[in-house]
C-alpha cells in the first residue's frame, strides 16, 4: 500500500487544508495560576503549555529588583503590545529588524552551499544575553507510537548494558541503571535541549534589558540583572513543536508583562513531494510529516523550516527574526541534482511562504488574545488612561 | 475560508505488521465551504460517478475516450490507492491526462465538504460508512447542481452493488445505475464504447458469482491464498522465505518454472545448508499449479522453500510433449499434478525447489499478442446466439499462461492476432483473466506477425515526435554552413580539419548508414632517432573516424530522450527501425563519399612493423570521404583482381589489411576467442545487416576485409575505454563480457566426451586452442561441420556482454571475455546503438568539448543508463532473430504448398535427450527439437555416452552425428505456425 496522495487533484492537502493555511489555533493567558506568566496554546493536535516565572533576582546577587519592576513591566509590556500593534512607532524605539527582502540574499548565500547547515539568525543584537534561562520538556505521553518505541529502545539498551556487564562479571550493576545515560544524553534530552536553546536564542534578542542605549528610558527595560525563567511543556505534539512553543512563550512573557521589543510569531513548514515536485506547505502536522517523508525516501525525506517573525502592522512587511532549518537530506551530494531534491532554493520557498503567508495567520490570533489580555489587566488596575488608549488603538 | 474542524480518531498499530499495543491516533479533518462542484454535464446526458468496485473491475471502460462527464471522488480514490496500487496509478495518469479536461472527468475532494460529508455512525462497518459517503457526496451533488431533481438527476451513482444501489434510490433518492444499465443509456453511435461497457459489468458479475460458488463447488482445483505482506515479512525472517523472479520454464511453461533469487542475505543457516554453501544466487525450482500459485514470467515472488530435501525436484530432461495436440481440451480441469515431474530416485540430482507463496509485484507488460482459441462445441452455439462468451486467449509468448477472455466479438476475432491486457488472477481459476484490446491482423499475414514480434520484445514503433523532430537541423543543412558561419559555431569549437585525408570505408552492400571510415596515412620518418632506415618510414597514421551523432543529437532534447528510448536500431529481415530520425541516420550523420561530414576521430600512430600503437589521440573533425566500398570490392582490390582507379586507395588498404591482421594475429593470441551461432541465412534483398564491429565476433566473416574493419574498430574502442577510464573511473560506461563458470561448459564438454573430443575451458585463450585443434585434427578435417557445431555449443555456454558503469565492479571484471581485451567498450556505431552515443558525450566532455553532464559522470544514473541499453539492446536483437525465424517460416511455407508437404534435410544432433534430440539444419541455420516416436519403441538413453538408442529398430542419436529429418510446418496450438520435426 503506497503513500496516500498529499496534495490531492483539487490542491487539498491531507487533512483538507490548502499550502498556505495554518492548522486551527486556540490561546489561552494565564492557564498556570502559579506562574508570574502562562500561556496555553493548542495549534491542530499539538499542545503546548509554557509558564514563565520573572523577571527575578539572578540567583546569588544584585539588589532588589521589584520596586522598579511593576511599574517597568506593564508600561514596556504595553509598549510591545504597541509596537506590534497598530501605533506608528516613534522613531527612537525602533526595533532594529531586517526585512524579508535583505533576509534573501542572506538565504540566496545559503543556496550557494547547497543546503544551509546551521539556523540562520537575524536576530538583533541579543539584549537579554544571558538573562532568558529556558527548560523545554516534552511529556511521555505526548505522542505515543514515538515515546513507545523511545521507550522499548531504552529498554533494550539497559538490557544490552546488564548483559554486558553480566558478561564481564559485574554483576552488581542493577538492570535498569541509568548510569550510562547519564553521560551520553539521549535522543530525546538533545532535541529538547536544542529546543531550548533555541527558544532562548530567540528571546534574548526580543526581551528588551537594561543596557540597550537605543530603547529610550530605562524604565521600559527589565532590570538589568534579571533573568526570565521560561518554562515550556510539549503536551501533545504533532508537528511543528518548536514553532508552537515559541509562540506559547511569546504570549507567556506578554502575560509576564516582560518588555519585548515586539510579538514573535512561529511558524513552521516543509514541502510536500507532489507529483515528482516539492511543494512548500506551511505548518506540517506530524502524520502528514511522516507520509512526506515516506514518499520521498529516495531523496532522504523532506525539509522542515522553522522560521520566527517579529510582526509589525507599519509596513506590511514581516520582518524575519530566525530561520532553522532542518535538512532531512541524508544523501551525500551529488552532481545530479534530481528535481525532488530539496536545494537552497526550496529552502527559501519553504521559508519564505511561512513568513509570509503562515507567520500572519498565527499573529491575527495571537495578537488579539494578547491585546484582550492586556486590556483587561489594565482595567483592572484602573489605568483607566492607558485603557482608553488601548481602546483607541483597537 | 470557513472551515470546520473535528477530530477523527484512528486506532493505527505500528510495526511492520506485527501486533504491537494499539494506540488511539487523533488527526484534524477540516471541512471547507470553497471546494467547486463539478458543473452541470454538457457532454453527456450524466454525471457519472462510479464507486470503487467499478474502478478496480472496470478501469478499462472508464479509460475509454468515449465516456466523457465522469467524477472521481477522494472517498473511491483512496479506497482504490488501498486496494490496487496499479489500478490506482492508471486513474492517476487518466486524471493527468491532457485528455481529463477536454472529456471532463474531475475530482471532488468530498470528504473535505462540508455539505457532502458526513461523520461514521456508531458500529458502523467501514464498507456501509464508504458507501454512505458516496451516497452523500453524489446527493450533495445533485443538490448543488440542479436542485433537488430526483430520479431525474443528471447526477448517476455507477454502481454493481445491488445493495447500495437500492438505499442510493429508496434511501437518498438518488440515481444509481450498473454498468449494464450505463451501456444502453450511451449515445447510440458509439458501439464499441457500449459493448465494452457491458462487457466489463458482466464479467464483474461473473467474478462475484464464481468468487461465491468456488467456496462449495470448486475448491478442489483452487490453489492457496497468497500470503499477505506480513506473513512473508515474517517467513523471510524465519529464513525460509526468499524473494525473486519467477520465470517460466521455456519448454514446460504450464508445468513448470524456476524463481530467480539474486539477494540471499535473509536466507536462514538450515535453508542455506541446503542450498550449499558460498552461493551468491540460487535458483528455486517451483512445479505444478500449487507451486507456481499464479505466478506469471517476470512476476516479483516469495518463495518458500521446501525443506526436505527428497521432496526436491530433479531438472527437467525429458522434452515436453508438442503442445499441439489437444491438450487444452479440459482447461478446467488441469490436475493440481505437484508430482507430474518423474517420481523421484535417489541417484538423481536434485534442484532447490519451492512453492511460490504471494505475488510481490505484478510484472505484467500493457498487453500481450495472441489469438483466441476455436471455440468448443457446447460454446459455438452461444457465440452464434451473440451472448458473452469466455473465450481462451493463447499468447504467442509461451512462458505466459492462456489467458481467460470474455467477449461478444470472439466469432469476428477467429482467426486474428489480437492484443489482450491481463486484469487478475483468481484463486479458484486455472487461467488468469483479461481483456481485448485490440486486433493486430489476420493470422499468418507476414506483416501482422512482424507487428506481433515488435510489440512482444517492446520494440518502440511510432514514428518521431514533432518535438523530436524539430530538434534536427533543416535537411539543406551542410557542414560548409557551420563553417562558413559566424567564428565559434558550436559545432566547430575545436574541429580539427582532417578534409585533406584520404578517407574511405568499408560497408555491405546497399548500407546508407555508415558509421566509420578509416584512413591511413604514413608518417615522414623521423630524423631525431639515430638508426633509422631512411627508405623506410616506420609509423603510420591511422585514422578512425566515427559519425559524430552528438553534434546533433544534444543531450536532454526531446530527439535525445526518443533516441534512448529506442536503444538501438533493430534490423528486421527486410525492414529497418532506426534510433534516429532518416535525416540524420541516413544523410546528415552518415559518412557518405564526397560529402563533408563531422566525425569524431581516433588518430592512432603505429608501427608499420609491429602494428604497435605508440600514440592515441582523440579529436573532433570535419572529414570528406573518398570512397565507399562494399566488401566485396575491398576483398578484390587485396586480392589484387580490381586496380582502383586512385592510387591511394590501393595502398591504403593494402597498409591498413597488413596491420589488422598483425592486430588480429596478437588478439588470437591474447585468446580472443571466434564463436558461430547457427545464422538463418536467407537471400533477401536489402537488408543493410552489417556484422562487424564490436563482439559480433559471434559471426563468420572470414574474408580479409571484414577483418580489416573489425579490427581497426576493435582498438579504437579499447583505447576509447581506456581513455574513459582514466577521466571517469567511476562512471564510465563500459562493456564487459564475464567469464563463464566452468559449471557452464558442463553441457558443451558431455557433447565433447561423447564424441571423444576433450576440450580445454578453462581460459579463453584454452578454449580458443583446442577449438582450434579440432578443426585442424583429422576429424574436424573429414568434417568441417564439426568446427562449427562445437563453436555453435560454445557459444549457448557464454555470458551475455553488457554494459556497465565503470564503479559497478572491480578493475579485474572489466574484462570482454570473447574478445580478450582487459577494458572495452562501444564507441564506433553511434548512428545505431545509444551506449555508442553516451560513450560519445563521455569523451566528448573528457576531452573538453562538451560539458559534463552529471548523468553520465555520476555512477548511479549512469549504471541505471545502462541498465536501460542492455535491455533495450537485447530486446532489438531479439526482434531481428525473431523477425528472421518468421520469414524462414514464411519460405518454408513457401516451398510447401499443401500442408501435408513436407521437406527432408540433413540434420546435426547437438544434444541428446530422454526423449528426442535437439538438431541444427546446417542448410537452413534452423535449430529445432526432434521427438522420438515412444509410441512405437522404446528408447534408451546413455546420457554419459550421449546417445539415444531405439530399442526395435536401432536407430541411434548419437550427440554431433548426422541424422535426417523431415520437415514440416504446422499450426500451432495459439494458430502459431511452428516448424515440426519428424524423424525419417
Amino acid at each position: 500500500m503506497g503513500v496516500p496522495e498529499l496534495l490531492s487533484g483539487d490542491g487539498l492537502r491531507l487533512d483538507g487544508r490548502r499550502e498556505g493555511e495554518v492548522r486551527r489555533l486556540t490561546v489561552e493567558l494565564g492557564t498556570v495560576s502559579g506562574a508570574d506568566g502562562s500561556a496555553y496554546v493548542e495549534q491542530g493536535q499539538t499542545r503546548v503549555l509554557v509558564a514563565v516565572y520573572g523577571p527575578l533576582e539572578p540567583p546569588g546577587g544584585g539588589g532588589s529588583v521589584y520596586q522598579s519592576l511593576l511599574a517597568a513591566s506593564t508600561a514596556a509590556a504595553l509598549e510591545s503590545c504597541a509596537s506590534a500593534g497598530r501605533t506608528p512607532r516613534r522613531p527612537g524605539r525602533r526595533v532594529h529588524t531586517m526585512e524579508i527582502e535583505e533576509n534573501d540574499e542572506i538565504l540566496d548565500e545559503g543556496e550557494c552551499a547547497g543546503v544551509p547547515e546551521k539556523p540562520l539568525r537575524v536576530l538583533p543584537p541579543a539584549t537579554a544575553m544571558g538573562r532568558v534561562r529556558c527548560e523545554y520538556s516534552v511529556a511521555s505521553f505526548a505522542s505515543a507510537p514515538a515515546s513507545a518505541r523511545a521507550f522499548r529502545a531504552q529498554r533494550r539498551r539497559q538490557q544490552q548494558r546488564h548483559r554486558a556487564a553480566a558478561a564481564a562479571g559485574d554483576v552488581s550493576a542493577p538492570p535498569d541503571s541509568t548510569a550510562g545515560s547519564a553521560s551520553r544524553p539521549s535522543k530525546f534530552e538533545r532535541q529538547s535541549r536544542e529546543a531550548a536553546a533555541r527558544i532562548r536564542q530567540v528571546f534574548e534578542g526580543v526581551i528588551l534589558s537594561g543596557g540597550d542605549a537605543r530603547s529610550g528610558g530605562t524604565s521600559r527595560l527589565m532590570p538589568p540583572h534579571a533573568v526570565v525563567d521560561v518554562f515550556v511543556q510539549v503536551l501533545q505534539s504533532d508537528g511543528g513543536e518548536l514553532a508552537v512553543a515559541i509562540n506559547a512563550a511569546s504570549l507567556a512573557l506578554v502575560h509576564a508583562g516582560v518588555p519585548m521589543r515586539g510579538l514573535p510569531v512561529a511558524c513552521s513548514a516543509t514541502a510536500l513531494p507532489h507529483q515528482r515536485k516539492l511543494v512548500p506547505a506551511v505548518d506540517p502536522s506530524a502524520w502528514e510529516m511522516r507520509q512526506a517523508s515516506l514518499a520521498n525516501t529516495a531523496m532522504g525525506g523532506v525539509p522542515q523550516v522553522t522560521v520566527v517573525t517579529l510582526p509589525s502592522e507599519a509596513d506590511d512587511r514581516m520582518p524575519l527574526l530566525y530561520v532553522d532549518y532542518q535538512a532531512a537530506t541524508s544523501l551525500p551530494e551529488q552532481p545530479g541534482i534530481p528535481p525532488t531534491r530539496a536545494t537552497g532554493d526550496l529552502f527559501e520557498q519553504v521559508a519564505h511562504l511561512a513568513a509570509s503567508v503562515g507567520c500572519p495567520q498565527l499573529h491575527r490570533v495571537m495578537h488579539t488574545a494578547a491585546v484582550a489580555h492586556l486590556g483587561q489587566e489594565l482595567a483592572r488596575r484602573e489605568w483607566s488612561a492607558t485603557a482608553a488608549f488601548i481602546a483607541a488603538v483597537q | 475560508m470557513q472551515t470546520k474542524r473535528f477530530v477523527k480518531r484512528a486506532r493505527g498499530g505500528m510495526g511492520h505488521g506485527r501486533a504491537t499495543a494499539v494506540t488511539h491516533v487523533s488527526r484534524d479533518h477540516y471541512l471547507r465551504d470553497d471546494l467547486p462542484i463539478p458543473p452541470a454535464p454538457t457532454l453527456a446526458r450524466q454525471l457519472l460517478v462510479p464507486d470503487s468496485n467499478v474502478l478496480l473491475h472496470a478501469l478499462s471502460v472508464l479509460e475509454h475516450a468515449a465516456l466523457k462527464e465522469v467524477v472521481y471522488l477522494q472517498t473511491v480514490m483512496e479506497e482504490v490507492r488501498k486496494r490496487d496500487a496499479q489500478v490506482y496509478e492508471r486513474v492517476q495518469q487518466l486524471l493527468a491526462s491532457p485528455d481529463a479536461g477536454a472529456r471532463h472527468l474531475y475530482r471532488f475532494s468530498n470528504e473535505h465538504c462540508r455539505g457532502a460529508y458526513v461523520e461514521r455512525r456508531r458500529g458502523e462497518s467501514p464498507n456501509d460508512y464508504y458507501d454512505r459517503l458516496i451516497r452523500s457526496a453524489v446527493r450533495w451533488m445533485q443538490r448543488e447542481i440542479d436542485g433537488d431533481m430526483g430520479a431525474a438527476s443528471s447526477v448517476v451513482l455507477l454502481t454493481e452493488d445491488r445493495e447500495n444501489a437500492r438505499r442510493a434510490r429508496d434511501q437518498d433518492g438518488l440515481v444509481a445505475i450498473s454498468l449494464v444499465e450505463l451501456a444502453d443509456r450511451v449515445d447510440g453511435d458509439d458501439a464499441d464504447l457500449r459493448e465494452r461497457i457491458r462487457r466489463a459489468g458482466e464479467s464483474i458479475r461473473q467474478s462475484t458469482v464464481s468468487a461465491t460458488g468456488a467456496v462449495d463447488g470448486a475448491a478442489s482445483v483452487s490453489v492457496p491464498e497468497h500470503w499477505s505482506a506480513a506473513e512473508v515479512e515474517r517467513g523471510i525472517e524465519s529464513g525460509w522465505v526468499l524473494l525473486g523472479t519467477y520465470r517460466a520454464h521455456a519448454y514446460a511453461p504450464r508445468e513448470r518454472g524456476v524463481v530467480q533469487v539474486r539477494d540471499l542475505s535473509s536466507v536462514g543457516a538450515e535453508a542455506r545448508a541446503l542450498l550449499g554453501e558460498g552461493r551468491q544466487t540460487v535458483e528455486v525450482h517451483v512445479v505444478g499449479r500449487v507451486g507456481q500459485n499464479r505466478s506469471i514470467d517476470g512476476d516479483a515472488v516469495a518463495v518458500e522453500l521446501e525443506r526436505r530435501v527428497d521432496q526436491w525436484t530433479q531438472a527437467p530432461s525429458r522434452l515436453p510433449r508438442a503442445e499441439n495436440e489437444g491438450e487444452e481440451a479440459n482447461d478446467t480441469q488441469v490436475a493440481v499434478d505437484t508430482d507430474s515431474a518423474p517420481p523421484p530416485s535417489p541417484a538423481v540430482d536434485r534442484v532447490p525447489t519451492g512453492r511460490v507463496v504471494a505475488v510481490m509485484r505484478r510484472n505484467w507488460r500493457s498487453q500481450y499478442c495472441g489469438s483466441l482459441l476455436p471455440p468448443k462445441d457446447g460454446a459455438a452455439d452461444a457465440a452464434a446466439s451473440g451472448a458473452s462468451t469466455r473465450a481462451i486467449f493463447m499468447p504467442v509468448d509461451r512462458r505466459v499462461p492462456r489467458v481467460l477472455l470474455s467477449t461478444r466479438q470472439r466469432t469476428a476475432l477467429q482467426g486474428q492476432r489480437i492484443a489482450v491486457a491481463l486484469d487478475r488472477w483468481e484463486r479458484h481459476l486455472p487461467l488468469p483473466e483479461g481483456h481485448f484490446v485490440r486486433a493486430l491482423g489476420p493470422i499468418g499475414d507476414p506483416d501482422t506477425e512482424t507487428q506481433v514480434l515488435l510489440i512482444e520484445n517492446g520494440v518502440v514503433t511510432r514514428p518521431f515526435s514533432d518535438a523530436a523532430l524539430a530538434c534536427l537541423p533543416p535537411s539543406t543543412w551542410r557542414v560548409r554552413d557551420a563553417t562558413g558561419a559566424a567564428e565559434g559555431h558550436r559545432l566547430m569549437a575545436g574541429r580539427e580539419d582532417l578534409r585533406g585525408e584520404y578517407v574511405l570505408s568499408v560497408d555491405p552492400p546497399g548500407c546508407t548508414d555508415i558509421d566509420d571510415a578509416l584512413h591511413c596515412r604514413l608518417l615522414p620518418p623521423e630524423t631525431n632517432e639515430g638508426n633509422h632506415d631512411a627508405s623506410r618510414p616506420r609509423r603510420v597514421e591511422v585514422g578512425v573516424h566515427i559519425a559524430d551523432v552528438t553534434a546533433f543529437v544534444r543531450h536532454g532534447s526531446a530527439l535525445d530522450m526518443e533516441a534512448r528510448e529506442r536503444g538501438s536500431t533493430v534490423y528486421l529481415v527486410g525492414q529497418r527501425l532506426e534510433m534516429l530520425p532518416s535525416l540524420l541516420t541516413n544523410r546528415l550523420c552518415s559518412l557518405q563519399p564526397g560529402e563533408d561530414r563531422l566525425a569524431f576521430s581516433v588518430l592512432l600512430e603505429m608501427d608499420v612493423e609491429t602494428a604497435e600503437v605508440r600514440s592515441t589521440r582523440f579529436v573532433r573533425s570535419v572529414i570528406h570521404s573518398r570512397q565507399a566500398l562494399t566488401y566485396e570490392a575491398a576483398q578484390r582490390i587485396l586480392d589484387g583482381e580490381d586496380t582502383p582507379a586512385e592510387a591511394p586507395l590501393g595502398a591504403s588498404l593494402r597498409r591498413l589489411n597488413a596491420l589488422a591482421q598483425r592486430l588480429r594475429r596478437r588478439r588470437i593470441e591474447a585468446g580472443a576467442l571466434t564463436l558461430a551461432s547457427p545464422e538463418i541465412r536467407f537471400e533477401v534483398d536489402a537488408r543493410g545487416e552489417r556484422a562487424l564491429q564490436g563482439d559480433s565476433a559471434l559471426q563468420h566473416a572470414d574474408a580479409d576485409s571484414h577483418h580489416l574493419i573489425e579490427e581497426f574498430m576493435l582498438l579504437a574502442n579499447g583505447a576509447v575505454a581506456e581513455r574513459l577510464l582514466t577521466a571517469f573511473p567511476q562512471s564510465a560506461c563500459l562493456r564487459r563480457h564475464p567469464s563463464p563458470p566452468p559449471e557452464q561448459f558442463e553441457p558443451l564438454l558431455q557433447v565433447a566426451r561423447a564424441a571423444g573430443i576433450a576440450l580445454q575451458v578453462e581460459s579463453s585463450k584454452a578454449l580458443a586452442a583446442s577449438l582450434d585443434a579440432v578443426a585442424a585434427s583429422p576429424a574436424g578435417r573429414a568434417d568441417p561441420l564439426l568446427d562449427t557445431l562445437l563453436r555453435v555449443l560454445a557459444t549457448r555456454c557464454m555470458t551475455q556482454a553488457v554494459y556497465f558503469s565503470a564503479g559497478l565492479c572491480a578493475p579485474a571484471e572489466y574484462h570482454h571475455y570473447g574478445l580478450a581485451a582487459p577494458v572495452y567498450t562501444h564507441f564506433t556505431s553511434p548512428i545505431r546503438r545509444y551506449a555508442d552515443v553516451i560513450v560519445h558525450r563521455q569523451l566528448a566532455a573528457c576531452l573538453g568539448y562538451d560539458a559534463a553532464v552529471p548523468e553520465l559522470v555520476h555512477h548511479r544514473t549512469m549504471q541505471r543508463l545502462c541498465e536501460h541499453v542492455n535491455e533495450r539492446y537485447r530486446s532489438a536483437q531479439n526482434a531481428g532473430r525473431d523477425s528472421s525465424a518468421l520469414h524462414a517460416l514464411l519460405h518454408l511455407q513457401k516451398q510447401m504448398p499443401d500442408v501435408e508437404a513436407c521437406v527432408e534435410a540433413e540434420a546435426r544432433v547437438l544434444r541428446v535427450l530422454a526423449n528426442g534430440a535437439v538438431v541444427l539444419l546446417p542448410q537452413y541455420g534452423l535449430e529445432g527439437v526432434l521427438h522420438v516416436d515412444e509410441e512405437r519403441e522404446r528408447w534408451q538413453w546413455d546420457p554419459e555416452r550421449g546417445t539415444l538408442t531405439g530399442t526395435r529398430s536401432n536407430t541411434v542419436y548419437r550427440a554431433l552425428a548426422p541424422c535426417r529429418v523431415r520437415l514440416r510446418v504446422v499450426r500451432g496450438a495459439a494458430a502459431i505456425d511452428r516448424l515440426r520435426l519428424e524423424p525419417v
